[in-house]
């Protein structure tokens, strides 16, 4: 019973601490998940993001994609967020290619469309406003010509209103006013999801993002305002497609396949025809220090944006900008300037720069930490292998990791990253991969050899976790094996506590059974024997009065050592030894009458079965208690025990043909009492069926129980084991 | 002393312990060999891969199966398609029908798919591996692909005028396959038609456009650009454009995009050898689920490729081929 009430406190208590685990998870998740959502981009704590590919940056307050990377995204708010309204301030940087927002966003990943959801978002290339469906596909509705063009550079507000199946947008030049409006609708629509950043071919920025609910009325309003209400066509026939296109170029007056990169403050993609390509050299000229008179220009392809650094086939080279310029990684430039003589690291200060072309990928090249060191690699992007020492994090904002690899410690930097959430989840210790520039313009003692720039988090890749044996995990080891043992202590104290209970108990049912019987017996003889000694000093007695006090008292006495020898062959463990129940009562009774003869009649009906240790057990302690109180009390001249197996319960039947009793549920003996505890343990039935001079029947049903537990084998192999004697 | 449960607790407890051992073999099956089949195109974006969209979802919807299309940011990010390849054979997809980027870098990934015993098949273009045990090839037919490309160059070819092949790229599927059927059949039909100069592959659209531009200022008797890639194709017409040369030069292209259907409807693309993409993603589907149902497909299966010209693109046979219609009809 203390076991069970045990048990139900342990899975009450379980229950509660899982249930209010749960509600705050639900709580943190509901309060994060709530409208209205601020960015907090200008605090640079944008933990809540999650990125696609990209590379992204905090910075003024603006989150930034520096990469040519088509459909790189940022995801967060709740993926249950239905009717909502989103605005955010929006540009395009660098060069052709699209910027904008991503809508009721559901399982994303890593992709150009691997979304479902809706983007809406604004297009250099035809100058578009454009709403479509995203669903690792693409289909859009027909674009909106933005008024006055869009501008690479230029800053618009961008709205976007998800209402039902409804998607509207606005977006508008901040510099100049110019809005154009735009309606989607589908059936079938995706109708919750949460919100994201995505660019697609150059980079972008975006700041101000907020997100509130949004209603029918303000559908209403960008209804009002659009031209009309489109639905999702776009390509599916080309013929269909080819003559939208054909419509729209002819409304815009332009030519998509004209369009040629208008870079606010470049020239356009055709002017490195202008540019003399005598006095290009490869940048491993530059680093070999060769002297050059006056202006030298490079080649190469932007591999970090902020600071510049640049790399062709012969290696990178920093690049002091003029001014802070708008080029995206994988943008390829040419570089006119003066080189500078700044040892192993080439560095140039730039007064040209010209964008070529873009979305040309630059590899990192995959070297030991000691090549690193050697200085060969100066300026260019590289893959360095090396495991976690510690990190910090420094006031301007820049993470610095210290890292070790066999021969070599050095330094890695992240600056402006999108979050640095990503870095508390990697233990130091851990082997990681990391890709980025690598720099030897902030060599000190303390850094190591070299340092790498890195780009985005993105650059940091977890190769594993730290050794099994570090000191950390040593100490948590031990911390985890004290609390073990504490707990096995604990139980082992509960299980020694429980045993006493359970000698104590068995202690009182003695005590009870003892009273019962001998110390009533040996009163009952007591009592007579005081008779005679009475009537032998009186010297009034009669011979024949004291020889029959002495009978009586010598009955007491052979009745009382048949009932302590019968109760002594019950509580040898021996009793119950062997498997059939039938059997073991027979040896009990056998033992009872110590040589006397009592007729015993064994039935057994039905095909037996197993039964489960509890239920063999119960049914043969109450065997014995009937068999022990048939020998005391009935005067029995024939017992029969019968075990009936049924089809869903098995029953044993005591009967004998003593005198019988009157039988009292309310007032009966402390056999009685036990052999109802027992069956309550069990969930069976007990009858007894008795009157006096009627003889007794006394028969319990019980189901079988539960099937034998690999426990129950145990418990029965200990039984069939030789008994340690104590 | 112990414990002694009712039955009906214990029945209740039986229940539980049934329903949480169910569900976690449920969560295993779902886990294991899930009925998704993961498509991965060299790129998803362009038109010609989203023809191959709307062929392998057609396929799936009559075949019952589920489709997870995803594909690299560009056709050179060779490590993100392997990424995608590694995460399907961790999630045990149903079969993988891949479009590879390099000709060698995605060997050990087929060869991890196939010792897991997840169906491969590669469309497109072949590669340097044999078919077999659960690998089989639903290819572009480049021999038919080189006649239409030879002849279509006879035919508009003037008198003493030399051909420019640009986007030769040793390391990309099917490019030296292209080439070589090229020439060949150029031998066969045309042996006087001179090539004067075969360009390698650019990595970008302004260095293909650089690439063609000075191979056409130098050999100025070029009046067809054989182009063999989409990124060349671009260059040269732009290359083309620049050097106001249009009307005596003209391109021909492998593979479609909107912007080069679009050129070709403006003139400044004169035809494209497009491949039936809409068939051969919808065959390896059903190469995928007759590998499943423990059928032999044929090993190598081709697929003949349709060369779009102004004349014949708004045939319906040719719209058919076009088609970009990856979504569910309702």
């Amino acid at each position: 019973m203390k076991l069970r009430r045990l048990a139900k406190r342990t899975a009450f208590g379980t229950a509660a601490a899982i249930a209010l685990a749960a509600l705050v998870y639900g709580g943190s998740l509901y309060l994060r998940g709530r409208l209205p959502y601020h960015d907090s981009f200008t605090t640079n704590e944008a933990s809540e993001w999650r990125q696609f590919g990209g590379a992204w940056q905090m910075r003024n307050g603006a989150m930034y994609n520096r990469s040519d990377e088509r459909g790189a995204k940022l995801l967060a708010g709740s993926s249950r967020w239905k009717n909502y309204k989103l605005q955010t301030d929006l540009q395009i940087i660098g060069h052709e290619g699209e910027v904008g927002v991503v809508v009721r966003a559901g399982d994303a990943e890593r992709g150009v469309d691997s979304y479902n959801g809706y983007y809406v978002g604004l297009r250099s290339s035809d100058s578009a406003l454009v709403i479509g469906r995203a669903d690792h596909g693409w289909v859009e509705a027909l674009p909106i010509a933005m008024k006055g063009d869009v501008k690479i550079g230029a800053w618009y507000r961008l709205q976007v209103v998800a209402v039902d199946c409804n998607i509207g947008a606005s977006a508008t030049n901040i510099a100049t006013g110019a809005t154009s409006w735009a309606a989607f609708h589908e059936q079938n629509c995706v109708r919750e999801g949460q919100i994201g950043l995505r660019s697609m071919g150059t980079g972008g920025a975006w700041r101000h993002l907020t997100v509130e609910t949004a209603s029918a009325k303000d559908w209403d309003v960008v209804r009002a305002h659009a031209p009309s209400v489109n639905e999702p066509a776009y390509p599916g026939l080309e013929a269909d497609y080819s003559r939208m296109r054909e419509a729209y170029d002819r409304q815009k007056n332009t030519s998509a396949h004209d369009a040629q990169i208008t870079v606010e403050g470049f020239p356009t993609r055709a002017a490195y025809r202008d540019l003399a390509e005598d006095h290009i050299v490869p940048v491993e000229e530059l680093r070999k220090n060769v002297t050059h008179d006056g202006e030298v220009a490079v080649r190469g392809v932007v591999t970090l944006a902020s600071p510049l650094y640049v790399q062709d086939a012969t290696g990178g080279i920093a690049v002091d900008a003029p001014h802070p310029i708008a080029l995206n990684l994988g943008d390829e430039v040419q570089i006119s300037g003066r080189p500078l003589a700044t040892g192993v690291s080439p560095r140039m200060v730039a007064e040209h720069i010209r964008l070529l072309w873009d979305r040309t990928q630059a590899v990192p090249l995959s070297i030991t930490s000691t090549q690193a060191a050697s200085g060969a690699f100066a300026s260019s992007l590289v893959g360095v292998q090396g495991k976690l020492v510690s990190r910090q994090r420094q006031p301007n904002g820049t993470m610095r990791l210290q890292m070790e690899d066999a021969s070599q410690s050095f330094t890695a930097y992240v600056t402006d990253g999108l979050s640095m959430h990503p870095l508390d989840e990697i233990e130091d210790g851990s082997l990681l991969r990391l890709r980025g520039i690598c720099d030897f313009s902030n060599v000190s003692r303390e850094s190591g050899s070299f340092a790498i720039l890195l780009r985005s988090m993105d650059d940091i890749e977890v190769l594993s976790g730290p050794p099994l044996w570090s000191g950390k995990r040593v100490a948590q080891a031990i911390l985890a094996g004290i609390i073990l043992i504490a707990i096995g202590v604990w139980i082992y104290l509960r299980i020694e506590r429980w045993k006493m209970r359970a000698i104590m108990s068995e202690r009182e049912r003695l005590a009870h059974e003892m009273h019962d019987t001998l110390a009533q017996s040996f009163a009952g003889v007591g009592f007579h024997l005081q008779g005679v000694r009475n009537s032998l000093r009186s010297g009034k007695a009669a011979k024949e009065s004291v020889l029959e006090k002495l009978d009586v008292a010598c009955d007491l006495v052979t009745q009382t050592h048949r009932d302590a020898s019968a109760g002594i062959a019950a509580l040898h463990p021996d009793a119950d030894e062997g498997r059939d129940l039938l059997v073991a009562l027979e040896r009990c009774l056998h033992a009872m009458l110590e040589g006397d003869d009592l007729p015993l009649t064994l039935v057994r009906e039905g095909t037996p079965r197993p039964l489960s240790l509890p239920v063999r057990d119960a049914l043969f302690q109450i065997g014995r208690e009937a068999i022990t109180n048939v020998l005391r009390h009935s005067g029995a001249g024939r017992i029969t025990l019968k075990l009936r197996y049924e089809p869903r319960a098995v029953s044993l039947e005591i009967r004998d043909d003593g005198r019988g009793f009157h039988y009292d549920p309310q007032t009966t003996d402390f056999g009685i009492r036990t052999m109802h505890r027992r069956v309550k343990s069990i969930d069976a039935e007990l009858s007894i069926d008795t009157a006096p001079g009627l003889g007794a029947v006394i028969m319990v049903r019980s189901p079988y129980g539960r099937k034998f537990t690999f426990g129950d084998w145990l418990r029965a192999l200990r039984h069939a084991l030789p008994h340690r004697s104590v | 002393m112990e414990a002694r449960l009712s039955p009906t607790s214990r029945k209740r407890a039986r229940t539980a312990l049934c329903a949480a051992a169910c569900s976690v073999l449920l969560c295993t099956g779902c886990h294991r060999r899930r009925n998704e089949i993961t498509a991965i195109p060299r790129d998803m974006a362009e038109a010609l891969w989203v023809c191959e969209h709307g062929g392998v979802a057609e396929a799936a919807a009559r075949e019952h199966v589920r489709v997870r299309w995803n594909g690299p940011s560009s056709e050179d990010a060779v490590d993100e398609q392997i990424a995608i390849a590694e995460k399907a054979i961790d999630n045990d997809t149903y079969g993988l029908v891949l479009s590879p980027n390099s000709l060698f870098a995605m060997n050990t990934v087929i060869q991890r798919a196939l010792r897991k015993d997840i169906p491969v098949v590669i469309v497109g273009a072949s590669l340097p591996i044999n078919a077999g045990g659960g690998l089989t090839f639903v290819l572009n037919d480049v021999d038919v692909a080189g006649q239409l490309a030879a002849n279509h160059v006879k035919q508009v070819l003037r008198e003493g005028d030399e051909v420019l092949v640009t986007g030769l790229d040793p390391t990309w599927p099917g490019s030296e396959d292209r080439a070589r059927a090229f020439e060949k059949e150029l031998n066969n039909v045309a042996p006087q038609i001179r090539i004067a100069d075969k360009l390698s592959g650019a990595v970008s659209f302004g260095q293909a456009e650089l690439q063609a531009e000075k191979a056409l200022r130098e050999h100025l008797k070029i009046g067809v650009v054989v182009s063999l890639n989409i990124t060349s194709t671009r260059g040269a017409v732009a290359a083309v454009s620049a050097l106001r040369a249009s009307s005596h030069i003209r391109v021909m292209g492998f593979d479609q995009t909107l912007d080069l259907l679009t050129g070709l409807r403006q003139g400044r693309v004169d035809a494209l050898v497009v491949q039936d993409m809409r068939i051969m993603g919808a065959m390896a589907v059903e190469r995928v689920v007759a590998t499943q149902r423990g059928e032999q497909p044929p090993a190598r299966t081709l697929v003949k490729p349709v060369l779009v010209t102004r004349a014949n693109i708004d045939t319906e046979a040719v719209q058919q081929v076009l088609r970009m219609d990856w979504r569910p009809r309702p």
